[in-house]
């Protein structure tokens, strides 16, 4: 299962990786941990206080890029506002991630957040 | 030759029965002559088991062994098992000492990780190019030992040990060898194998074999006591698997053509090694002139193997010997030969057999090539840790 479902997450992440658009400003932001061996770092881009576009860079096993291809669905288009309540667990609880794989959530979450947090910090 | 095996790039976790095999296993199964007890007294059962006989002698005749007996085992972990929990030197319980390296299949490692409560475990240095460091030995063995246990091919990096050297440290001291050759039978001779070592692992579906057979040959100087209990056959009890006696012995009236068939993987495997300079910062793991060339671990830093594995489908590479997916465990061989726990996780191994063909290596090439640029963008200003190693 988890075969397929990274190969379409990996193709979509990755899609969206290269996507521009024109954007007014841009946050970045990056966690990791070494003992998972995994580092992400998003770049998210707002114009009219809406995520616009993503992009990402990672070193990471499938299960990280599956997570970050629904969460990439999941915020895009998105209200700025609105991000500071997203349930990361909920929103890829159709992954079915194995429990010793979790802790990758949370460094996606973290390196997300961090990334949030420099955009607004760019943009109020 | 069969299509679907031309993207299969695993053969040293198992190869696919050849034909051959198949072929001889099912004429014996659908065979009402032979379904019988092996070890029954009545006719049927006296028939099978010379069938038996006649097939151990023809193992013999193939390997042209002489001086050992052959013990039909379910496969290289149980006749490692044995030989590393049964031997003994005299018949005293006093702990042994065994020597090994770490660069051994877990098969052993394990094994012995498992003895170093009542044994003396001791590793033997490993040299840069992977092979065992012959002068580490003759010094550990100059404190003496009962038993040397080392591959004859290494499984992950494909280096080859020098057995006739190994021997020669061991006989001298009078200690006991013992050789996993479970990736040599096909690919190398064996002759010096028999010809030095006391004990020797084989395992069927490394060469076109079925799975869940093996075997140990034991030289007649040495004896093993049993490592099961059961009815049967006192040494190693249980019902013989016929059927799979009948493949195993196919498989090895293979090996002259498996041999043959080396020169070409080499020729294939030299080619492929020239394309992959092409690929930017990939290394092969300890590259060397002294190793198999159908086993290769290659490191791509900054592209995780687990996700290349993912995206070069429907090409079958492995990921299992550098790291468990279960636990994200590195590999001990990758970190014995240097490997950072980065590095390693950016490391997978192509392994070619009989069904390799260039076309579909080219192509692989092809896949591997742009993949692994993309991968390498993904990751493109990731910490040194990820591009260089943890240690880097």
């Amino acid at each position: 299962m988890l075969s397929s479902l990274a190969n379409i997450y990996f193709d979509r992440a990755y899609g969206y990786s290269y996507k521009e658009a024109a954007y007014e400003s841009k946050g970045e932001g990056s966690a990791e941990n070494r003992a998972l061996l995994t580092w992400v770092k998003f770049e998210l881009f707002q114009s009219n206080h809406k995520i616009i576009n993503m992009s990402f860079h990672l070193f990471a096993g499938p299960y990280t890029i599956a997570v970050i291809g629904v969460l990439v669905e999941k915020l895009l288009t998105g209200q700025l506002h609105q991000m500071d309540n997203i349930e990361f667990r909920k929103a890829v609880k159709s992954l079915s991630i194995p429990r010793d794989q979790l802790g990758k959530i949370i460094i996606v979450e973290d390196a997300f957040f961090n990334s949030l947090k420099d955009l607004k910090g760019d943009t109020w | 030759m069969i299509n679907n095996l031309n993207n299969y790039f695993d053969y040293a976790a198992t190869t696919p029965m050849h034909p051959r095999v198949v072929t001889a296993m099912y004429d014996f199964m659908k065979d009402d002559n032979y379904f019988s007890n092996a070890q029954a007294t009545h006719m049927k059962g006296v028939e099978v088991n010379k069938l038996i006989q006649q097939k151990t002698d023809d193992i013999y005749n193939v390997l042209g062994v002489r001086s050992h007996d052959l013990y039909i085992t379910s496969g290289a972990t149980e006749s490692i098992n044995w030989v590393l929990r049964s031997f003994r030197k005299q018949a005293q319980e006093k702990p042994r000492r065994i020597l090994s390296s770490r660069l051994e299949h877990k098969a052993t490692t394990e094994v012995l990780k498992s003895l170093n409560k009542i044994d003396y475990i001791e590793y033997i240095e490993t040299q840069s190019d992977g092979a065992t460091d012959l002068n580490h030995l003759e010094l550990l063995l100059k404190t003496g030992a009962d038993l040397v246990s080392i591959m004859h091919v290494n499984n992950e990096i494909g280096v080859i040990n020098d057995i006739e050297k190994i021997s020669f440290l061991c006989k001298e001291k009078g200690v006991a060898f013992h050789v996993d050759a479970s990736q040599s039978v096909g690919k190398l001779a064996l002759e010096v194998v028999f010809k030095y070592a006391d004990f020797i692992t084989v395992s069927g579906h490394k060469f076109y074999g079925p799975k869940g057979i093996g075997g140990l040959f034991v030289s007649r100087e040495h004896s093993l006591t049993p490592f099961m209990y059961g009815g049967g056959n006192y040494l190693r009890p249980g019902t013989i698997a016929t059927h799979q006696v009948v493949g195993f012995a196919e498989a090895f009236s293979l090996i002259s053509e498996l041999e043959s068939d080396a020169n070409r993987i080499k020729e294939l495997s030299f080619d492929f090694r020239e394309k992959l300079k092409e690929i930017d910062g990939l290394t092969v793991v300890a590259d060397s002139l002294a190793k198999v060339p159908h086993i290769m671990s290659i490191t791509i830093p900054g592209v995780q193997s687990k996700v290349l594995q993912k995206v070069v489908q429907p090409y079958a590479i492995s990921l299992g010997s550098s790291c468990n997916s279960t636990q994200e465990e590195t590999s001990q061989v990758l970190r014995t030969m240097g490997l950072s726990d980065g590095l390693a996780a950016s490391t997978f191994r192509l392994s070619f057999g009989l069904y390799t063909e260039k076309e579909s290596l080219n192509n692989f090439f092809n896949l591997l090539s742009l993949e692994s640029k993309k991968l390498r963008l993904l990751s493109k200003g990731a910490p040194g840790w990820c591009q260089k190693g943890q240690n880097a």
